[in-house]
């Protein structure tokens, strides 16, 4: 631009953030300076393009929750005795959960926990899919703090529903892991009983000959010293 | 910044640092919004906004107790979501939050691309017209220097003065007006070679 008039200046007037004087001697200048209103109009042109992008009616929303004991600590709890019995299963069990987001969705709102850092997240709408039912400006500022104060309140209650029938399914699943562990201990222990009972019987079978046989010899000295004694 | 100060912004951090964490909920509720409609500018796409707001959230409240000064809050928390969006449109395949209910593959089983999505929806868009002159806005913005595309966003669509956006992006108010209005004149350029002239924004309404 030839005129001298910064482009700082042209901005703050585009966008409204000139004042009282300023604003004054720039609307004055604006008479004279076809270059200034000409580019002021230029602008125009992306700045109302822009509002040709409509933003989409979707919603979203999430909810902090500070867990009480998650699963994978009461896991990690039980962890070093898992490491000394090397029960693998329920090891490998733990870790797969660590590595996951943990997402499930109940109706209208879908909830997201990542166990390697602890995040649990809640996503809901607090409002209909049509979108807002009323704007904003019309309704009195005390009744729109007691109907969001409501509406947090109705969201605060599900996600406490939500997360107890999730503690739930978490006992169900670490009820079915301890399980699982007692039934391989167990298995061991029996392969481990019949191992012994083989070796007790490859040990007792040679022992039971031998035995046998000592007890044949025995029987033998005793019939020949038996004979003797009669002649 | 606010028009819609229910609960101050300071009561609700002092509350979550006392340990109420609804406190931090109504602090989020409060903010989500304004956070989700600059993503979604900023990514052009739904699911990755709201990805993003999820993790500018996260943190904020894992990093609340670090803000020395609550008056900063407003900044603070738009140049978090700020280097978020900017991470993920550096990293286009990092990983993702995936959602039961909207999951969203191809035959193969890779997840669609934006660009895809971008199909999928004008295809569904019945309104061809204005959508036609969505897809013009969005593809022109998408080519301006990023710098100068967030002073865009944050004055044409969140309505932020020209010291509240120097405060976030942490630079000179004049650097931010420049940015501003070469940001303008280059979408002018291009929209002016693409026939989009005074007359067709205007009487399309
Ligand atoms: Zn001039």
């Amino acid at each position: 631009m030839k005129c001298n008039i910064p482009i700082e200046k042209l901005m703050d007037y585009f966008y409204g953030e000139l004042e009282n004087e300023e604003l004054r001697d720039f609307e004055n200048h604006l008479k004279t300076c076809a270059e200034c209103k000409e580019e002021l109009e230029r602008l125009e042109i992306p700045s109302k393009a822009l509002q040709k992008w409509e933003m989409p009616e979707s919603r979203m929303n999430v909810v902090f929750m500070t867990e009480k004991e998650s699963f994978l600590d009461r896991i990690k709890q039980y962890v070093p005795s898992f490491e000394w019995l090397r029960v693998k299963p329920v090891m490998k069990f733990g870790y797969g959960l660590a590595a996951i987001f943990l997402i499930l969705s109940v109706t209208n709102f879908q909830f997201s926990y990542n166990s390697e850092t602890g995040d649990f997240t809640l996503a809901t709408s607090l409002f209909s899919s049509s979108g807002d039912a009323q704007p904003v400006e019309q309704i009195s500022n005390d009744v729109l703090t007691q109907q969001i104060l409501e509406s947090q309140n109705r969201v605060l209650d599900m996600v406490t529903q939500v997360l107890s029938e999730r503690e739930q399914n978490q006992n169900e699943e670490f009820t079915n892991a301890l399980y699982e562990w007692a039934k391989n201990i167990e298995n061991e222990r029996a392969k481990e009983l019949q191992d012994f009972g083989q070796q007790v019987i490859s040990v007792i079978d040679p022992l039971a000959q031998d035995l046998n046989k000592t007890k044949q010899n025995v029987n033998e000295l005793i019939k020949t010293a038996d004979l003797k004694k009669q002649q | 910044m606010e028009t819609d100060k229910v609960i101050e912004d300071r009561t609700l951090i002092e509350g979550y640092l006392e340990g109420d964490t609804n406190s931090f909920n109504r602090l989020a509720w409060k903010w989500q919004d304004k956070l989700y409609r600059f993503s979604y500018r900023y990514l052009m796409n739904e699911d990755d906004a709201k990805e993003a707001v999820q993790m500018a959230l996260i943190k904020v409240y894992k990093n609340l107790k670090k803000l020395n000064d609550p008056d900063r809050f407003s900044s603070w928390i738009f140049q978090i979501q700020v280097n978020i969006c900017k991470d993920m449109l550096k990293h286009p395949n990092r990983k993702r939050f995936v959602s039961i209910n909207r999951e969203q593959n191809n035959e193969d089983g890779r997840p669609i691309s934006n660009m895809e999505r971008f199909a999928d929806e004008q295809d569904l868009d019945h309104d061809a017209h204005r959508s036609n002159i969505e897809q013009i806005v969005k593809n022109t913005l998408s080519q301006i220097p990023e710098e100068q595309r967030v002073v865009i966003i944050m004055k044409e669509y969140q309505g932020l003065k020209f010291k509240e956006i120097a405060e976030i992006l942490e630079c000179p108010i004049n650097t931010v007006k420049s940015r501003m209005y070469y940001g303008l004149q280059q979408m002018h350029k291009i929209l002016t070679k693409l026939n989009i002239s005074r007359e067709v924004l205007f009487n399309e309404m």
